[in-house]
């Protein structure tokens, strides 16, 4: 029993050096400049990032901004306008009932009136196809253009004659007295005058026997 | 970190960077590698802030230590440990031959203990290191606490064998 004692106590104080770096070794000293040396190195690291970081923000947003910019105008541009909707849709209304009274007048307000006025056969039968094709395609313009053509005809269609009422409209029109034209134009110039009404000037009724008594 | 914290920081540094050492070396029988262990262990530790919610600070540097050392094997190559006489402690104030009788002794047994298999020389290491019972050394290296028990009891019995055979041999060299 003394040997095992002996060699316990070899053992334990074996075991209480094992792998002892010793109070002198300066361990914690290595490892504390060793943690410093990392934390300079972090904090360099993220100050070193901060650079690239910065530049790529100056160049991802005026980037991100010129896209939605450009995104937002070729929207506009393509999108139809109120204005041209406007312009566009009274003229197809209109067209039928306006143009007409001026063929009668015989004065043309518009370059494209004046081809209706000099056959008003022909221009009422243009003015059939364009609110054929108004019907057929969009009122957006780009939408427009992509609408089809109108089928072609295998022959081009001859030019049908005036029928016997056309014929007669247009005699009298250009043969017709002026002064019934003139009338027309006028009461049409006219037709928004104020109204003026001449005073009535009624006499007072004389009663018969009056006075007599 | 605040200024309090890196103070309490580096006391723990200060505090625990042997034992470190001495589980990292107990796994990777070299003192360069321990070292570099050890280093690791503390900048992870900084860089986390799990340490100030540990509540058995030896046990959790422990596991630490433990799972980055066996770690570090399994990344470096294997090589051969290399004896290194600056881990041997500085002596109280003996004579020169019992300084030298005491140092040979002293490394004759850490060698029998760097030969002994890990799974007995850790325990064996831990125990001795910063008394850890074997519910703590259980804990540590997620074994049951019989086992512990076991290998401790096996590890002693194996290093005095062999401490006692090497005596014998030595006797009968006297003698011879």
């Amino acid at each position: 029993m003394p040997e095992r004692d002996e060699l316990d106590l070899l053992l334990d104080a074996g075991l209480a050096t094992y792998a002892d770096p010793g109070l002198d070794s300066g361990l914690e000293e290595r490892v504390l400049s060793a943690l410093a040396a990392a934390r300079m190195t972090t904090q360099e690291r993220s100050r070193s990032a901060w650079w690239p970081k910065r530049l790529a923000w100056a160049v991802a947003v005026p980037l991100a901004a010129s896209l939605l910019l450009w995104i937002s105008i070729a929207k506009i541009s393509h999108a139809p306008s109120s204005h041209i909707q406007q312009a566009y849709k009274p003229e197809t209304a209109k067209t039928p009932n306006a143009i007409a009274p001026r063929i009668e007048a015989g004065g043309p307000a518009h370059p494209s009136e004046a081809k209706a006025r000099v056959h008003p056969a022909t221009s009422m039968r243009l003015i059939g196809s364009t609110q054929d094709k108004m019907k057929s395609c969009p009122l957006r313009t780009s939408e427009a253009a992509k609408c089809a053509p109108l089928p072609k005809l295998d022959v081009f269609p001859k030019p049908t004659p005036p029928s016997m009422e056309e014929q007669a409209l247009v005699i009298v029109a250009n043969t017709g007295p002026a002064s019934p034209r003139e009338a027309l134009i006028e009461s049409q110039q006219h037709a928004d005058a104020p109204l003026s009404i001449v005073a009535l000037n009624i006499p007072p009724l004389a009663v018969p026997g009056e006075g007599k008594n | 970190m605040t200024t309090d914290e890196e103070a309490e920081f580096t006391a723990l540094v200060r505090r625990q960077s042997s034992f470190v050492f001495r589980v990292a070396y107990a796994v990777l029988l070299n003192a360069h590698d321990a070292e570099d262990t050890v280093q690791e262990v503390f900048l992870k530790l900084y860089r986390n802030s799990g340490w100030r919610d540990a509540k058995n600070e030896a046990a959790f540097l422990a596991r630490v230590a433990w799972r980055v050392a066996v770690d570090r094997r399994r990344s470096a190559k294997p090589t051969e440990p290399i004896a290194d006489s600056t881990l041997d402690p500085p002596s109280a104030q003996p004579g020169p031959e019992e300084m030298l009788v005491e140092a040979s002794q002293h490394a004759l047994i850490h060698a029998l203990i760097d030969a002994l298999p890990e799974d007995l020389r850790l325990p064996l290491v831990l125990s001795a290191a910063d008394d850890l019972n074997s519910r703590e050394i259980g804990a540590i290296l997620r074994i049951p606490e019989g086992t512990v028990r076991t290998r401790l009891h096996r590890a002693r019995q194996i290093l005095r064998q062999r401490l006692a055979n090497l005596n014998a041999r030595n006797q009968e060299n006297l003698h011879a």
